[in-house]
């Protein structure tokens, strides 16, 4: 069964929760989404991946993204699954960061502990697995950020920083983001539901 | 791993530290605040770095009096190690 969904003009998470619907109704088939933006388009790949599902993306005249996920069966013959090794000793923690301030006390004190946090991470290893930025957190993603250095530099090595998408927007600072990519809640709770070891620093 | 020099300072106290941070902020100095290293053991926990060319400027501050510092190092990391040198 083949279906096509017109997501364009929604809001994120909103074309993902929409694909999601349609994946788990069908046995097999493909589930074509289309949106107007590259958030979206790659929040959907994001989605495909996380769930071993083979999909593709095209772009359209007018800008717009078709993503297609293909669900089992058919002609389609699921890739072997990816043995992840297991290297226990050596993943780095899930750390969350609600705030722009570590602790709660006084304003100036709270700006400086946490840049020397993000650098004390910047220089110990293993590096974290991924770094999760909500709510006010978000201000150390972006392009003013005291501690952009220190995450670009983690950035590179692999650690995945994510920033809220609904945070930057509330703030205004969709465009002003700096270093990593921008998610949505399905991914923040994927991440903090994978983990065996979180770190929460506010 | 490449050669990297800067400049260490530390101060008598987390308050020092930020009153200094943000003097050198408005000197126009890159700055970076770092826990002190742990090869430098008798002092608060913030410390600041800065970059080797600055050290020249750091001590014109110093001694004019417009910066109270406790100790300057210059720190120099490469493949063999640390070295850690005492300025001020």
């Amino acid at each position: 069964m083949n279906k096509k969904i017109d997501a364009r003009g929604l809001a994120c998470p909103k074309p993902v929760i929409l694909t999601k619907k349609e994946i788990e109704n069908i046995k097999e088939g493909t589930i074509t989404t289309i949106v107007d933006n590259e958030i979206s388009r790659d929040n959907l790949s994001k989605f495909a991946k996380s769930l071993e599902l083979e999909f593709k993306v095209e772009e359209d005249m007018d800008g717009n993204f078709e993503v297609s996920i293909i669900k089992g069966g058919g002609d389609y013959s699921p890739s072997p699954k990816k043995v992840k090794p297991l290297e226990k000793s050596e993943e780095g923690p899930l750390i969350v960061i609600p705030s722009d301030l570590m602790g709660t006390g006084d304003f100036q004190l709270g700006k400086v502990l946490m840049k020397s946090f993000i650098y004390t991470v910047s220089e110990t290893k293993p590096y974290p697995k991924a770094i999760l930025f909500y709510n006010n957190g978000v201000k150390l993603t972006v392009k003013t950020s005291p501690v952009l250095e220190d995450l670009i530099l983690l950035d590179k090595a692999g650690v995945e920083i994510i920033s809220c998408g609904t945070c930057l927007d509330f703030y205004n600072l969709k465009d002003e983001l700096g270093v990593g990519e921008i998610s949505n809640m399905y991914t923040i709770y994927e991440k903090m539901k994978e983990s065996h070891n979180t770190i929460t620093i506010g | 791993m490449e050669k990297k020099e800067y400049g260490i300072l530390t101060f008598e106290g987390t308050q020092h530290a930020m009153k200094a941070e943000a003097y050198l902020i408005k000197k126009e100095i890159k700055t970076k605040t770092i826990p002190t290293p742990r090869d430098i053991t008798l002092s608060c926990g913030l410390a600041i770095r800065i970059g080797i060319e600055d050290i020249e400027k750091i001590k014109e501050f110093y001694d004019g009096g417009e910066l109270k510092l406790k100790n300057l190092y210059s720190l120099k990391e490469s493949t063999e190690g640390r070295l850690l040198k005492k300025i001020l």
